[in-house]
């Protein structure tokens, strides 16, 4: 292979990775405004080189925290924009669908949707995946007082994911199967 | 005009040997007892050598301790810094369970009032 051609198939190749890690990663909405207005809120941001950090101080010898380290070990990055309110309230739709217009982009799929009139919970999850491989995950997740974004970018193991049972309180879903939506 | 001047004053000042005897009659006027500031000189020059050959080496050792307590305070704010991603971390993959087991209590109770309808079929 000549350098040209050599340099050529680098080039791409890097480029198709930095696409694939760019286009996992969602523009989340300038939520500011519920901020001031929420009893509770949480903003997290965490890109690589903070989970690498983080990953330092993980103790191998507690349980959960080896098991989180195991689970941000292939991520890029965590984004975490969640509410709580006193009162029922109503969600900035404009906001929640331009970021359904990004989940829209090639390489996104929607994995579960499920809206509850019981409990008056809606919530969605999105799989951006590359080939065969889940590379992001997106939840929006509303509910009367409590409203919640989350951005996963990197290599998601989903087996992995289902070994936190107990851990973090979650159960098995059979997410690599696609469920369909239920109305 | 000038250089005659010129002339007589570096004459004037020109370096010159003291006459025999002189420090000898110099001594010999000074007051009974004096002779301890003839060594004060000395003694400051003494003082002074051993200030200058220890200035390099203290302000050697004030650079590095400057340099170490730096690092420790770098140290320091990093420790803070990892262990405050370390709490975003779990606080975040808290979140996300939470959410996930959200969508598995929905899917699971819809599924299991699909079941019930099938089974008064």
């Amino acid at each position: 292979m000549n350098p040209r051609t050599w340099l050529a198939v680098s080039v791409l190749f890097w480029s198709g990775a930095a696409l694939a890690e760019n286009g996992a990663q969602v523009k989340l909405p300038d939520l500011s405004a519920l901020s001031a207005k929420a009893s509770e809120s949480v903003n997290i941001t965490l890109d690589a080189s903070l989970l690498a950090m983080a990953g330092r101080f993980l103790d191998d010898k507690n349980p959960g925290d080896a098991d989180a380290k195991r689970v941000i070990s292939g991520l890029k990055g965590i984004y975490v924009r969640s509410f709580t309110f006193d009162q029922p309230f109503v969600y900035p739709q404009a906001d929640i669908d331009a970021l359904r217009k990004q989940l829209g982009a090639p390489g996104w799929n929607r994995l579960v949707e499920v809206r509850s009139r019981q409990d008056s919970a809606n919530v969605e999850i999105y799989v951006f995946t590359v080939g065969d491989k889940p590379q992001g995950l997106v939840i929006i997740s509303s509910e009367p007082r409590e409203f919640t974004l989350v951005n996963i970018v990197g290599s998601i193991d989903l087996e992995k994911l289902h070994q936190l049972e107990g851990q973090f309180g979650v159960p098995r879903l059979g997410l690599e199967e696609k469920k369909p939506p239920t109305q | 005009m000038t250089s005659h001047f010129e002339n007589e004053l570096r004459q004037a000042l020109r370096p010159a040997e003291p006459p025999d005897g002189f420090a000898a009659r110099v001594l010999a006027k000074l007051p009974a007892g004096s002779t301890a500031p003839a060594r004060a000189p000395i003694i400051a020059f003494r003082a002074a050598s051993h200030v200058t050959r220890w200035w390099p080496a203290a302000l050697a050792a004030s650079f590095i301790v400057g340099i170490i307590a730096t690092l420790m305070t770098l140290e320091h704010h990093e420790q803070l810094a990892g262990l405050r991603a370390r709490q975003q971390v779990m606080e975040a993959l808290r979140v996300t369970s939470d959410k996930l087991d959200l969508a598995y209590r929905v899917v699971r109770n819809a599924s299991a009032v699909e079941t019930n309808r099938e089974e008064q079929r």
